[in-house]
């Protein structure tokens, strides 16, 4: 009977712990859990949970436990700005205060809800807040290689919950969706990213222009380009090499450009 | 037997419908198995003062609560949990229902609950007043004009005004007698770091005939807190709050009292130490001689979910120098 009460308890532990710890965990692997959906405008890559690096000062600010998932979503063609979205828990110990802003990349947003926030006391009250809030796309992107870092804040003007999204993470993320975009291509007779757009001027000269200049470089161009689908924003750049990709990628076709961002990504790793 | 097995079977197939709404992004409808294991042994009286130490006991406060929720409109979610108690050592407590078990509406403008929550007073009492170790005295010690966890109430929490927020209730308190009602409000205020709070609490038939608190028929309550917690650099923190307490009509009773906390945090560890004292009440206008005290210290730590603690307490019954040490070492982890 005891044992039987045991398995019970533990196995619903074991349901819970979902979250994983991303140490050791290579971005391929990463990759491989990733779920990747198609929608009519965009694909959207859900990463597994795990629990964020936290780099919250060593205050009052007393973390029991935080775990996030990420989904990337990578518009198809000329659509609106891309925007993913993360997925966050965080309980912590109560200390009065609340935190409804989350900040990322220098901007401040108010966190959505995802559920309603619950307080548990027992020898510690804690509060747990499910929430999420976006990202764009590029800014995952530009992150691939560092990490990302947000904060979960009391204000705008605040700095509180530190966390960072491993650059793993995010890596497995991009490959997994590299992934997808290269099976589709291969499916169209395109064998590399080095060949994944058929063959014109512009198209030529964007990518040899690409191969010219240095990864930064690459992942500017590429964040700029994503973000930039219109061509209504210059890039500012006093670089003669990245001048001239501009240059020969606004020579570009939309359709051309499109297939040109896709390679774009695949080329950065 | 059949229980059980309906129980474990329950068990996992909310837990793979929890991992499986977490995984996803759809918000339509959620129903989640939560709960607590929590699990202490303590000696009430390691010194054996009095000879009277009993030996040590393990304290099983593990618990199970089932939460639901969803729109009804844009503007009004709906949302619901059962709760059970503390399980115990047989498991006697452990009924669904026991803890807080509601039905509530909720939005931009605040929430409404209707069913058993704590009252807005007894809130600010137990957290973070009572803690650690501090209920003895000033939650349950002394004089008691407080109801705690209550059913048969309707509660409304206020969003946040620019830090400032309310909450007001008012419910039954014996259902079987007449006029046995309260009414309560607590409001919160935040600025940087810091947080002024107070609550009122008052009614009528104040307990009667529940057969633990019995307080004679005629017997109304009244208590107030008023109380603050401050962060401060470095990670240290610091509350207090006083509080009074009093019974009028057939039975006449008031007291006082005051609770102190500070607290360092390095990281993940903590420490906490506390003082709360009930002083002398005062029964029909008359002081006793009945002021009692507690002193604690506790270490604490919050690593990956789990929060284990050591904590030691003197207590003080009835003042003078006869002191219970109580020893007390435990784990909780919430999922």
């Amino acid at each position: 009977m005891f044992n039987k009460l045991f398995f019970v308890t533990l196995s619903t532990f074991f349901l819970f712990a979902c979250a994983v710890n991303p140490d050791g965990i290579t971005s391929e692997e990463f990759a491989e859990n990733a779920k990747l959906e198609h929608g009519y405008n965009d694909i959207r890559i859900t990463g597994e949970k795990i629990y964020p690096e936290s780099l919250s000062p060593k205050s009052r600010l007393v973390v029991v436990n935080a775990d996030l998932f990420v989904t990337m979503k990578v518009a198809k063609g000329d659509q609106s700005a891309d925007q993913s979205t993360v997925h966050a828990t965080l309980r912590y110990i109560d200390n009065s205060l609340y935190y409804d802003y989350v900040t990322v990349g220098g901007e401040s947003v108010k966190a959505k809800n995802r559920k309603k926030t619950f307080r548990q006391c027992d020898e510690q009250c804690t509060i747990t807040k499910y929430f999420s809030f976006p990202v764009k796309t590029s800014e995952l992107m530009t992150a691939r290689k560092t990490g990302l870092e947000f904060s979960v804040n009391r204000s705008t003007s605040s700095q509180d919950f530190i966390f960072v999204i491993p650059a793993n993470y995010i890596d497995g993320l991009m490959k997994r969706y590299e992934s997808e975009t290269k099976e589709a291509a291969v499916g169209l007779s395109l064998q590399s990213p080095e060949m994944l757009v058929s063959v014109t001027k512009e198209v030529e000269m964007t990518q040899y222009w690409f191969n010219k200049i240095s990864e930064q470089e690459q992942i500017a161009f590429t964040t700029w380009a994503i973000n930039n689908k219109d061509s209504t924003k210059n890039l500012q750049t006093d670089d003669k090499d990245l001048e001239k990709l501009v240059y020969w990628y606004q020579e570009a076709t939309p359709a051309e450009k499109a297939e040109l961002r896709i390679w774009a990504v695949q080329s950065i790793n | 037997m059949f229980k059980k097995t309906l129980l474990a079977a329950a068990l996992s197939t909310a837990a793979l419908s929890v991992s499986a709404y977490e995984v996803g992004v759809n918000d339509e409808y959620e129903v989640e198995v939560y709960g607590v294991a929590a699990i202490s042994a303590v000696n009430y009286n390691i010194t054996d003062n009095r000879d009277a130490d009993t030996g040590y006991v393990l304290e099983n406060e593990s618990r199970i609560g089932f939460r639901a929720g969803t729109n009804m409109t844009d503007d009004i979610h709906v949302f619901m949990q059962i709760e059970s108690g503390y399980v115990g050592n047989a498991g006697a407590d452990g009924t669904l229902g026991a803890r807080d078990t509601f039905i509530g509406l909720g939005g931009d403008w605040g929430q409404v609950r209707f069913g058993r929550v704590l009252t807005p007073l007894y809130e600010i009492v137990d957290w973070p007043f009572s803690n650690p170790g501090l209920g003895t005295v000033f939650d349950w010690g002394g004089v008691s004009g407080h109801y705690d966890r209550q059913s048969n109430q309707i509660r409304y929490d206020s969003p946040s005004f620019n830090g400032f927020t309310f909450a007001a209730s008012t419910g039954r308190g014996d259902s079987s007698v007449k006029d046995s009602n309260f009414y309560g409000a607590s409001a919160k205020y935040t600025f940087s770091t810091v947080t002024l709070m107070g609550a009122v609490e008052g009614g009528s038939e104040f307990k009667t005939g529940d057969g633990v608190d019995d307080n004679p028929l005629g017997t109304d309550n009244f208590s107030y807190i008023a109380g603050f917690e401050a962060g401060l650099p470095g990670g240290f923190g610091i509350a207090g709050a006083y509080k009074g307490e009093s019974l009028s009509g057939t039975s006449d009773k008031e007291q006082d009292s005051v609770s102190l906390i500070a607290q360092y945090w390095n990281g993940p560890i903590g420490v906490k130490v506390g003082y709360a004292v009930n002083f002398d009440s005062k029964e029909m206008g008359i002081e006793q001689d009945d002021k009692d005290s507690v002193a604690s210290i506790q270490v604490m730590g919050a690593i990956n979910g789990f929060v284990p603690y050591v904590r030691l307490a003197a207590r003080m019954p009835n003042a003078h120098d006869d002191k219970d040490i109580v020893a007390r070492v435990g784990m909780e982890y919430g999922f």
